[in-house]
């Protein structure tokens, strides 16, 4: 199975960036792809509990809607829980489907993946 | 029968063979800083040796084992004590 990976650094205060990674993982997943985000930086703002319940873009679903359907159709989700030590966010509240990963990881997700695109 | 040495090495003698264990005790730490731990001291071990790990990071468990698995070397245990993680890598030669 091939594997595509997207790595989100942008955060809820650009919502514009933070629909594509879930259409395109959700999309990957129904072309038989296996497809991973993962969230660094101010991307973890979306993956925080109740963050995304807010963001709602044009005629586009609420971001925590399309997140959903992500998760549904069998799309993974890593977060780098360090960023909110970067960020002076508090630790903790991300929601619980997704897995806490770190360095040693998002580098093997990118030497393993048949492709990378970057948010 | 093991015997603790102050530079947190253990000889114990397996089959024979001398086995040398080094201990991490990365407790408290963040990602990357336990990996970086660990990458240091398997290079000062000889392969066939195991270095074990102590972690309460909550990313360590995927990430020893991303480690682990692009390094070359072997994760041969983890245990979930109470409050933290105890890995248990082996030594191999060369990476993938």
């Amino acid at each position: 199975m091939k594997k595509l990976l997207y790595v989100q650094t942008s955060g809820i205060d650009t919502p514009e960036r933070t629909y594509a990674p879930f259409i395109l993982a959700t999309t990957a997943q129904a072309m038989g792809v296996d497809a991973t985000i993962y969230f660094l930086i101010k991307g973890l703002t979306i993956v925080q509990k109740s963050e995304a319940a807010f963001v709602r873009l044009g005629s586009f679903p609420a971001l925590s809607d399309v997140i959903q359907q992500a998760v549904d159709a069998g799309v993974t989700l890593y977060a780098c829980e360090q960023s909110a030590q970067l960020l002076g966010l508090e630790r903790g509240s991300l929601r619980d489907d997704v897995e806490i990963v770190g360095a040693a990881t998002l580098n093997k997700l990118v030497l393993e993946a048949d492709g990378t695109l970057y948010f | 029968m093991s015997s603790w040495c102050p530079l947190g090495r253990v000889q114990q003698a397996q089959g024979g063979i001398p086995i040398a264990t080094e201990e991490i005790d990365a407790i408290g730490l963040f990602c990357p800083e336990p990996i970086v731990r660990l990458g240091k001291a398997i290079k000062k071990i000889e392969e066939g040796d195991t270095v074990v790990l102590r972690a309460d990071d909550p990313s360590a468990p995927r990430d020893v084992e991303s480690w682990a698995d692009i390094s070359g070397n072997e994760l041969v245990s983890t245990a979930e004590k109470d409050d933290h993680w105890e890995f248990v890598i082996r030594k191999r030669g060369g990476e993938k």
